[in-house]
């Protein structure tokens, strides 16, 4: 058998020996223990004794040579003729038969008691799992409060599912690079080469995010922006639902180039309805007929019922219509699910219901996310016509305006007169990288026909 | 200058010794013996016995005779022949040095240096492998530093030796003659108090200090391909630096705290708890630590390496943080 | 004496010898990790203050003392087990050398903190006084451990009380490489007894006839409650602190002096001058410790070395997880 003569670690930190020289050479018999080298560390100089018994086969390092600890020094074949098997060489030792050297009297008890055998603790229960359950990290709490973000639109590729920073900012570049692809992928050069260690201020993690909107970015710290605030002037610090407002605007004029487009409409028929149900007690507002008009005109325009994602628009199989609802803390927007299977009566009831419930405060987040058109009403004060601002993900969405009596031109019966009318401008934005003028003209122009022609069956 | 680390403290400590007549050595077998690792060799024939001087096992003499040199403005450098030995001199350290200046209202500076070797991984058994550095740092008064390269070891002895407060010095044994380093011929400094950025890195940071920095180098290096690593070594315990820390974590959001030292009641403790409170809204994973476990370190290799932490169990840490 | 117990005597002396001898060489093999503490040159202090001591007795061995664990009734093969790092150590791999004790022997195990044990043997020899127990504790310490301050709080503490104690210190002359002269101010450390209000003695520590007879005495007077002794063996280390210490701080001409009064060729000497069978005894007993200590090294090889997770055993009396979630 083949035994290594190694370099023993003298000492704790001793990484190294050398060789000093050789006791003895290649080919040579050797007993065991006898020595075989001498050795040199930092710290002491050693004679090596030999490990067992028999012939030098190999000598692997030279006198002089520097050699790691545990590396293999030499080789020893062990001579059966010489070494006796480990066994003989070994015998056992019996303390009880040989009486040596145990042989204190054991006629006391034991110094001490043995220690008692203990059980461990059971492990607790793991956690009950947690389903359905949308798992985000702080950061990517501020991020999406910042940039009033969905999270549920944001998949997450951590453990669990979990929304990571990587996530929110992968989907913040997706987002991005559909608007301003140069513009954008300059500005992520360009934050490439800032300073690793950033400066202590405080800066959100989303570099073309925050780029894009610096302002905001700075005003989101809840900081006032002057320093010394003029007697009498007031600063009213953003409250959250604020915060979310304003930078879902930024973003989505940032983000949709937005074409306004107007319909001024007739609303004489609808007014007629208005004025039979109100007979009846039935109490209508205007909104419900143009919404119902909406719905109708979106199910033949596919198009404006839509949400981008990423570089893709995704046409929406169920027509969902946000209304805007103004509240003391500000504007929320309900969403009328399947608005075009609903009756003008239901969305009615639907659209009372939702503004009593958003003054109290009782809307459930559920009712605020997935709409996939938005129609604003600012109600009787809401002047002549106003451009609306889209409602981020989604391509379109109308306002009302005030409805106002005017003398218009009709053709009655092959004749041109002059009639009284109640009279509306009609206003439709629609993200001009999704819709075309045709698309976007022919709805807004569908939705005053249907008004128009009274059809609410 | 190519140095081991132990070169490098033995250097500082030649250098410091030879330019100011007030520093002194003291410390068991320091002077003909040269040290019990060699970390002294040589400074009692050069500097003389009345300044390199071998003391009796009393480490709570070789502590408190210190705080006496250093009233009278010596300046002693300390040495505790394995770290482990310091707890026979605690309250020298502790209730002496500490509060020297403070008890006395300002009067006085306590310039001692108590310095040891420290650390596992050599298989040195239940006394000759603790990490003892969050008790010190748990005393207001003291200083507290842990040098992971040659060129600091150096730079951070000399920092400490001219430091007028007292400063507690571990060198970790196991890299005294593992590390063989490059460093300046000329004379240089460490500031006490500042880490060292050793690694920039988008994804995550570690942060550590004393021999586990090797490992986790080696861990970024290796793990490059999937998480961009940025490694902080914060060099000094008492104090941290603080902004060095936020400013990383700010740009990461996540963050794994590497130490040799014990779990519970270790320095990563406080490094979590301060990055919880103050970066909280930055963070994008759950601060998390790998230290040895809550057991004495252990003889026997399969127990030490079950104990300690190793570069595969850092790699696991990071693969788990980095997907969190 | 008898011849009887002069041969066992002998048996002992070679035994450490052989068992101390066998492990500085595996050491030099490179089979060993931990630091090695030869004890050769001082056997004759271990054995003569372990050998008429009772099961029940307890001793305090210092880093060097492997001999008196062997003596006190250690298990060779265990002994060498721990020295191994293997499962059946007595520290099963918790720690190497002498850190791990054997308590059902009483045979108390040593921190690296010198002197650390010498409280320790006070407080376990006060409550043999107060349970009027007639054991007696022995606490055997380096010159070295003698500037700590454990080794006064003990001392004093067993002088105001006396205990049935017996300070035994092995002055070897070297605490590693400091010299008596720069340890202590004193001619010898048995006369800081006088401090402490009870008997000092100086003995050659090389002369086990010395030691006995010395030794017999001390632990005479603890177990009759008549307190305790400070003994201090004068005696040296052949090998230097560790087996990783060159010891070029001492001379060649004083180790060949103390190797002259080595305290096994004294025995020898002795043994062949009661006209004893001195060659048939030197092989009798010389196949015989080899026997033990060959069967120790191969049990210890063949012993399983301790898995990881074993390290969070023997930590508390009822394990605490302080990682569970």
């Amino acid at each position: 058998m083949l035994i290594d003569v190694v370099m023993p670690q003298l000492g704790e930190s001793v990484v190294e020996g050398v060789v000093v020289k050789w006791l003895v050479e290649a080919g040579e018999m050797v007993a065991k223990d006898s020595p075989l080298l001498e050795i040199s560390t930092d710290k002491v100089d050693a004679e090596i004794p030999s490990p067992a018994a028999g012939r030098v086969t190999q000598i692997l390092a030279k006198p002089g040579e520097t050699v790691p600890i545990q590396a293999v020094l030499a080789r020893i074949e062990t001579d059966p003729a010489v070494s006796l098997p480990a066994a003989e060489a070994a015998p056992k030792w019996d303390e009880e038969t040989e009486g040596f050297p145990g042989h204190m009297a054991r006629t006391s008890e034991p110094p001490i008691p043995a220690p008692p055998r203990v059980v461990p603790f059971a492990q607790p229960a793991p956690p009950p799992p947690t389903a359905g359950r949308i798992r985000i990290t702080p950061v990517v709490a501020r991020m999406a409060a910042e940039r009033g973000l969905d999270l549920s639109k944001i998949p997450g590729t951590g453990i669990d599912g979990r929304v990571s920073r990587k996530d929110v900012e992968a989907y913040l570049a997706s987002l991005a690079n559909t608007t301003e692809a140069n513009a954008g992928s300059a500005k992520v050069a360009e934050d490439k080469a800032a300073p690793a260690v950033p400066a202590a201020r405080r800066e959100p993690a989303a570099a073309p995010a925050v780029k894009a909107a610096p302002s905001f970015a700075a005003a989101s710290e809840g900081r006032p922006v002057a320093a010394v605030v003029p007697e009498g002037d007031q600063v009213v610090p953003w409250t959250p639902i604020r915060k979310r407002i304003a930078e879902h605007m930024v973003r989505s004029k940032h983000t949709s180039p937005h074409v306004h487009i107007f319909a001024e409409v007739d609303m004489h028929r609808v007014a007629g309805i208005r004025a039979t149900a109100k007979k009846e007690g039935v109490n209508l507002t205007y909104l419900p007929f143009v919404i119902h008009a909406a719905a109708k005109a979106l199910r033949e325009t596919p198009i404006m019922n839509a949400v981008v994602s990423g570089e893709s628009t995704v046409l929406k199989k169920g027509i969902h219509i946000a209304v805007a609802v103004d509240t003391e803390k500000g504007l929320l927007v309900p969403v009328l699910r399947h608005a075009d299977r609903m009756s003008l009566s239901e969305i009615s009831a639907a659209v009372d219901d939702f503004g009593a419930r958003a003054k109290s405060g009782k809307i459930s987040p559920d009712e605020l996310s997935g709409g996939t058109f938005s129609i604003t009403n600012p109600g009787i004060k809401g002047n002549l016509f106003g451009t609306p601002i889209i409602n981020q993900p989604q391509v379109g969405i109308l306002r009302l305006g005030q409805i106002v009596k005017r003398p218009v031109v009709v053709d009655a019966g092959g004749e041109d007169a002059i009639v009284i009318r109640p009279m509306m401008y009609l206003c439709c934005a629609y993200d001009h990288r999704v819709i075309d003028g045709v698309a976007g003209n022919g709805f807004l122009y569908r939705v005053r026909e249907i008004l128009e022609a009274g059809d609410f069956s | 200058m190519l140095v081991t680390y132990i070169e490098a403290i033995r250097q500082a400590m030649d250098e410091e010794l030879a330019r100011d007549k007030n520093v002194l050595l003291m410390g068991e077998d320091v002077g003909v013996l040269g040290g019990a690792f060699k970390a002294t060799a040589g400074l009692q024939e050069k500097h003389g016995a009345d300044r390199v001087v071998d003391m009796p096992i009393s480490e709570s003499l070789i502590v408190g005779a210190g705080v006496g040199l250093a009233v009278q403005g010596m300046r002693p450098i300390l040495e505790i022949q394995f770290i482990d030995f310091i707890s026979c001199g605690f309250d020298q350290v502790v209730n002496s040095a500490a509060t020297l200046r403070y008890r006395h209202g300002g009067q006085t500076a306590c310039p001692i240096v108590v310095r040891g070797p420290s650390g596992g991984g050599v298989h040195g058994g239940l006394y000759h492998s603790q990490n003892p550095e969050a008790w010190f740092c748990h005393v207001p008064g003291l200083k507290v530093v842990a040098p992971a390269t040659a060129y600091d070891a150096k730079g951070l002895l000399k920092s400490a030796i001219r430091d007028d407060d007292p400063v507690i010095y571990f060198e970790h044994k196991f890299l005294y003659r593992r590390i063989k380093e490059e460093i300046p011929a000329e004379e240089y400094l460490v500031p006490i108090g500042k880490a060292a950025l050793r690694k920039e890195g988008r994804d995550l940071t570690v942060i550590t200090y004393g021999a586990p920095l090797h490992a986790v180098m080696k861990a970024a290096r290796d793990m490059a391909s999937e998480v961009d690593i940025e490694v902080i070594d914060l060099r000094t315990l008492l104090p941290i630096d603080w902004p060095a820390v936020k400013a990383s974590v700010r740009k990461t959001g996540k963050v794994l705290i590497v130490h040799e030292a014990r779990l519970t009641g270790g320095i990563g403790g406080e490094v979590a708890a301060r990055i919880a409170q103050d970066c909280f809204e930055d963070l994008d994973g759950p601060v998390m630590r790998l230290c040895a476990r809550d057991v004495h370190t252990p003889f026997a290799p399969a127990m030490e390496e079950y104990v300690l932490p190793n570069q595969e169990k850092i790699c696991e840490a990071i693969r788990k943080l980095a997907a969190y | 004496m008898t011849e009887q117990k002069d041969r066992e005597l002998y048996r002992w002396l070679r035994l450490i010898r052989e068992f101390e001898g066998r492990i500085s060489a595996l050491d030099k093999q490179g089979k060993l990790m931990g630091g090695v503490y030869s004890g050769k040159g001082q056997e004759a202090v271990t054995v003569g203050f372990c050998h008429d001591l009772r099961w029940d007795d307890w001793i305090f061995p210092l880093h060097r003392d492997l001999g008196a664990f062997l003596v006190k009734g250690a298990d060779p093969r265990r002994l060498m087990a721990q020295i191994f790092g293997k499962r059946d150590g007595y520290a099963k791999g918790k720690d190497s050398y002498l850190h791990g004790g054997d308590l059902s022997n009483g045979i108390f195990g040593a921190t690296s903190c010198l002197g650390a044990t010498l409280p320790v043997a006070a407080g376990m020899a006060y409550k043999f006084k107060i349970r009027k127990e007639d054991r007696v504790a022995i606490a055997f310490f380096g010159e070295g451990a003698s500037s700590r301050g454990d080794a006064h709080e003990a001392m004093n503490f067993a002088g105001v009380h006396k205990l049935p104690v017996i300070f035994v210190c092995e002055n070897n002359f070297y605490a590693y490489s400091t010299p008596n002269e720069l340890q202590f101010g004193v001619d010898d450390v048995a006369d800081r007894a006088a401090g402490y209000g009870f008997k000092g003695e100086v003995v050659s520590g090389n002369d086990l006839h010395a030691v006995m007879k010395t030794a017999g005495k001390a632990i005479d007077r603890a177990r009759r409650g008549d307190g305790p002794t400070l003994v201090e063996c004068k005696t040296y280390r052949y090998h230097g602190h560790s087996e990783h210490d060159r010891a070029d701080y001492r001379t060649e001409e004083e180790v060949i002096t103390w190797e002259s009064r080595d305290p096994i060729s004294q025995w020898e000497n002795y043994l062949e001058k009661r006209k004893y069978d001195i060659a048939a005894l030197k092989k009798e007993t010389t196949d015989e410790v080899l026997r033990i200590v060959e069967d120790a090294v191969a049990f210890a090889e063949a012993n399983p070395a301790p898995e990881g997770p074993e390290a969070m055993e023997d930590l508390y009396a009822m394990p605490i997880d302080t990682e569970a979630p």
